[in-house]
C-alpha cells in the first residue's frame, strides 16, 4: 500500500520518515545514513548527483554543484547554464526530494507518493509554493507544507494538550539557527514569533576548533596548517569529533599523527582540548543565540515563564553550553527525548499519517494492561497473555490434572502481575466436569484466552478426549483505572523478589509432590521384582520426602527430594539388574521415575506446545 | 377495484421492505469488502514488513561492524603515513593489522590514475587538467569498503 512520508528538507541536511504501524521511523538512504546532505551537482558527464556523493566531488565541479539550494527558494533565482538548462532553485531541490523518495521505496518495498514537507515559520508564500513545486517536479503528491517548529511539537504529540499551551523551539542545526514561539489551541497551533541567525551552525563550532589547532600547531612547529588542502581536511574532520565527544565527556584527546612533514621529518599533531577551553573559545556563539531567543520572546509578547514547553531541534542543541542555555533561558527542562536531527521529519510523518488517514479509528488498536492467566498447581500464577500484549488476540494453551481420577478442572480467571494467585486480581471461576478417569497427567486440557477489540475477554477450556468445552466471558476486565493498574505493576516490582521466592517455593512442592506420587507408583508396581532391603532404600526417603511435605521447610523439602531422587534412581538400576523383564514394564517405571519434576510448573506436568 | 387497492398497499408495503433490505444488505457489503481489504493490507503490511526485517537485519549487522572498522582506520592511517615516512618496524604490524581486517570483509580502494568517481573518493585538491575525464592523481588518504559499502572515501587528488 503507497505510504505517506514526512521530508525535513534542509538546508545543509535532509531527513525522509515514514509512519509504519503507527510509529514514525526514519528511513536511511541507499548509502546507509539517516540524513541526506542537501547539495545537488550535475556531473560534466550531465549524471545527476545528490547527497554524499555530489558534496565529495564539489571543488571539482563548483560550477555544477548546488548547495543550500533552500536558501533561494522563492525567489528568481536560476542557474547557469548547464547543458542547455538554466535551473530553477525547486528544480534542484526536487532532485533531493527524488532521491529520497527513491531511497525510501526501495528501503520500503513499496511505492512512495504522498508527503508532507516541512519549512521554516518564516518561509513567505513564494517559498511555500516553490517548496510544493519541488514536491510536485518529484514525482510527490505534497499532502502539506507545515511549518519546522511545528513538525517538532508534533512529534512530541504536544498537539494532543487539553488546554493552551506555548512552546519555545530551539532549532540549532548545521548552518542555521531559528526560535520560534508557537501556540497551541484545540489543536491548532499558531506561530507567535520566530527569529533567528541564517547563518549560525554547528559548522561555526567546528571552526573554533579548527582555528585553534592551527594556532596551536603554528606556535609550535611554525606551519601553517591551513595552507595543506589535506591537513585541513583532516582538521575538519577531527575538530567536529572532538565536538561530538566533549558532548559526553569532559576532554578529548586530538591526534593526527603524520599532519605534515618538513625537511627534517614528519610532524604530528597531538592536543588535548578541555570541555571548559571548548566552551571558552565558542562563548559568543552562544551569546548570539541568547540574543535571538530574548528577541523572539519580546515579539511573541510573552515573558519566559509563560512558556510551558521547550523543544530542541538540530544536531548541535546536543552540546551542553547549548542546553545549559537553553535551560538558563526558559528554566524548563527541554524535550530531547526524540532525535533532534530527526525530530522535524517525525513530526511531518505524524501529520503525513493523519491527513492520509490511514490510521483510522478503528484501526488503533488497544493492549492489555495487566497479564492474564490462570491458576495452576501450588497457588501459582501461571501467565497466558502478557501486559502490554496488542489485541485482539488469542493464545491457548494444554493444562492436565494434578490428581488421578481428577473429575474437573477449576479455572480460576487471574489478572496482574504477582507470581502467586492468590495477589493477583480473580475475574471468574468456572468447572469443566465430567472428565474421564485418567491418572494425573494424561488428560489434556485446551485453555483458550481470547480478547476482542473491545477488551471483552473469552476463556474456555476444552477437554480433547471427551471435546467437552467450558467457557467464561469477562467485560470487567478492562475496567481498572490507569491510576490502579499502575499501582498493580508497582506492587510487583516491589514485591518481586518475595514473589519469586513463594513461586520457588510453590515450585519444589510441586516436583515433590510429582516424584512422591511416581515413586509411590513405581514401588507399587516394581516392588515384587525387588528385595525387601531394595525396596526399603527407597521407602525410608520416601517417607522423609512425605513428612518434609507436610512441613514447612522449603529446604527440607528440596532436600529430602534429592535424597528420593537418588534412591530412586538407584533401585530403577536395580530392576534394569534384575535381568530378563518385558522391555515395556522396563521402560515405564524408568520414565515413570525420572519423568515427573523437571516439567513446567503448570497446572501439573507439562505443557504441550501449542500456538 | 376495491380488490386491487387493498393488494396493492400490500404489494407495495411488500416492495418497500424489500428494497430497504436490499440497501441494508448493500451497504452491509460494503462494510465487509471495506473491512476485507483493510485486513488484508494490513496482513501484507505485516508479510512485508517481517520480510524487511529480516533482510536489514543482516544489513544493521555488517552496519554496526562497519563502526568498528572504521574506528580502526585512523590506525592504518597512521601506520601507512608512518611507513611512507620510512619508521621502522610498522610495516609488519601493519600487514597483520590489514590482513585481519581483511579476512572479516575490508578491502582498501585502489584508485590511483583512474577515474574520479565521487562514489569511492572525495576531492580535495583540484587541478585544472587538459579538459579530459577528471583522473585521480594522488591519493592523500587510503579509502575503504566494508563488506561491499563503501566505509570512508578516499580522500585524492583530482586532474581534469
Amino acid at each position: 500500500m503507497a505510504k505517506a512520508v514526512g521530508i525535513d528538507l534542509g538546508t545543509t541536511n535532509s531527513v525522509v520518515s515514514v509512519l509504519e504501524a503507527g510509529e514514525p521511523v526514519v528511513i536511511p538512504n541507499s548509502e546507509g545514513a539517516r540524513t541526506t546532505p542537501s547539495i545537488v551537482a550535475f556531473s560534466k558527464a550531465g549524471e545527476v548527483l545528490v547527497g554524499e556523493v555530489a558534496k565529495r566531488q564539489a571543488i571539482t565541479n563548483p560550477d555544477r554543484t548546488f548547495r543550500s539550494i533552500k536558501r533561494q527558494m522563492g525567489t528568481t533565482w536560476t542557474s547557469d547554464d548547464i547543458d542547455g538548462k538554466k535551473y530553477t532553485p525547486q528544480e534542484i531541490s526536487a532532485r533531493t526530494l527524488m532521491k529520497l523518495k527513491r531511497d525510501a521505496e526501495a528501503y520500503l518495498g513499496d511505492t512512495v507518493t504522498d508527503a508532507v514537507i516541512t519549512v521554516p515559520a518564516y518561509f513567505d508564500d513564494a517559498q511555500r509554493t516553490a517548496t510544493k513545486e519541488a514536491g510536485a517536479i518529484a514525482g510527490l503528491n505534497v499532502l502539506r507544507i507545515i511549518n519546522e517548529p511545528t513538525a517538532a511539537a508534533l512529534a512530541y504529540g504536544l498537539d494532543k494538550s487539553s488546554h493552551d499551551e506555548t512552546i519555545l523551539v530551539f532549532d540549532l542545526g548545521g548552518g542555521t539557527f531559528d526560535v520560534s514561539v508557537l501556540e497551541i489551541g484545540d489543536g491548532v497551533f499558531e506561530v507567535k514569533s520566530t527569529h533567528g541567525d541564517t547563518h549560525l551552525g554547528g559548522d561555526d563550532w567546528d571552526q573554533r576548533i579548527i582555528d585553534w589547532l592551527t594556532q596551536q600547531f603554528k606556535s609550535a612547529h611554525g606551519i601553517d596548517l591551513a595552507q595543506d588542502r589535506m591537513a585541513v581536511q583532516r582538521l575538519k574532520e577531527a575538530a567536529e569529533k572532538a565536538k561530538i565527544e566533549l558532548s559526553q565527556t569532559q576532554q578529548t584527546q586530538i591526534n593526527l599523527p603524520f599532519i605534515t612533514a618538513t625537511a627534517e621529518g614528519p610532524l604530528h599533531l597531538d592536543e588535548s582540548l578541555t570541555r571548559s577551553k571548548f566552551q571558552e573559545m565558542t562563548a559568543d556563539l552562544v551569546e548570539r543565540c541568547r540574543v535571538a531567543f530574548d528577541q523572539a520572546i519580546k515579539d511573541a509578547g510573552l515573558t519566559k515563564s509563560q512558556i510551558d514547553h521547550v523543544i530542541l531541534v538540530g544536531g548541535s542543541t546536543r552540546m551542553p553550553a547549548v542546553q545549559e542555555l537553553v535551560f538558563n533561558m526558559t528554566g524548563k527542562e527541554p524535550n530531547k527525548s526524540v532525535n533532534p536531527d530527526e525530530v522535524v521529519a517525525i513530526g511531518a510523518a505524524v501529520q503525513a499519517g493523519v491527513l492520509k488517514g490511514d490510521v483510522k479509528d478503528i484501526l488503533l488498536l488497544d493492549v492489555t494492561p495487566l497479564s492474564l492467566g490462570i491458576e495452576t498447581k501450588g497457588g501459582v500464577m501461571t501467565k497466558l497473555i502478557e501486559r502490554n500484549t496488542t489485541i485482539p488476540t488469542r493464545r491457548t494453551e494444554v493444562f492436565t490434572t494434578a490428581d488421578d481420577n481428577q473429575p474437573s478442572v477449576e479455572i480460576n480467571v487471574l489478572q496482574g502481575e504477582r507470581e502467586m494467585a492468590s495477589y493477583n486480581q480473580s475475574l471468574g471461576k468456572f468447572n469443566l466436569v465430567d472428565l474421564p478417569p485418567a491418572q494425573r497427567g494424561t488428560p489434556q486440557i485446551e485453555v483458550t484466552f481470547d480478547i476482542d477489540a473491545n477488551g471483552i475477554v473469552h476463556v474456555s477450556a476444552k477437554d480433547r478426549a471427551t471435546s467437552k468445552e467450558q467457557s467464561m466471558t469477562i467485560t470487567s476486565s478492562s475496567s481498572l483505572s490507569k491510576e490502579k493498574i499502575e499501582e498493580m505493576i508497582r506492587d510487583a516490582e516491589s514485591h518481586a523478589e518475595d514473589d519469586k521466592r513463594r513461586r520457588e517455593e510453590a515450585e519444589v512442592r510441586n516436583n515433590a509432590d510429582s516424584l512422591v506420587y511416581q515413586t509411590e507408583k513405581v514401588l507399587k508396581d516394581q516392588g515384587d521384582k525387588v528385595t525387601e532391603e531394595e525396596k526399603a532404600a527407597v521407602e525410608g526417603p520416601l517417607g522423609i520426602l512425605k513428612t518434609a511435605i507436610a512441613g514447612n521447610n522449603i529446604d527440607d523439602i528440596k532436600a529430602a527430594t534429592e535424597t528420593l531422587m537418588g534412591a530412586s534412581q538407584e533401585f530403577s538400576q536395580k530392576l534394569y539388574e534384575t535381568a530378563a523383564r518385558d522391555s515395556e514394564a522396563a521402560g515405564t517405571s524408568a520414565s515413570g521415575a525420572s519423568g515427573a519434576p523437571n516439567d513446567d510448573d503448570i497446572v501439573d506436568a507439562e505443557i504441550v506446545d501449542e500456538q | 377495484m376495491s380488490e386491487d387497492n387493498v393488494d396493492q398497499p400490500e404489494d407495495a408495503i411488500d416492495a418497500e421492505i424489500v428494497e430497504l433490505i436490499e440497501h441494508d444488505i448493500d451497504a452491509l457489503v460494503q462494510e465487509r469488502n471495506e473491512f476485507k481489504d483493510i485486513a488484508l493490507r494490513l496482513q501484507a503490511d505485516f508479510e512485508n514488513y517481517k520480510k524487511r526485517v529480516t533482510s536489514n537485519m543482516s544489513d544493521e549487522v555488517d552496519r554496526a561492524t562497519g563502526r568498528i572498522a572504521d574506528s580502526l582506520l585512523p590506525v592504518l592511517d597512521a601506520c601507512e603515513a608512518a611507513f611512507a615516512h620510512g619508521a621502522d618496524g610498522v610495516e609488519p604490524i601493519w600487514s597483520a593489522l590489514m590482513a585481519a581486517l581483511l579476512k572479516q570483509g575490508l578491502v582498501a580502494l585502489d584508485l590511483l590514475d583512474k577515474p574520479f568517481d565521487p562514489t569511492t573518493s572525495e576531492a580535495v585538491v583540484h587541478e585544472e587538467g587538459g579538459g579530459g575525464e577528471p583522473i585521480v592523481v594522488e591519493v592523500l588518504r587510503t579509502g575503504y569498503e566494508w563488506k561491499g559499502r563503501v566505509l570512508r572515501a578516499a580522500m585524492v587528488k583530482v586532474r581534469g
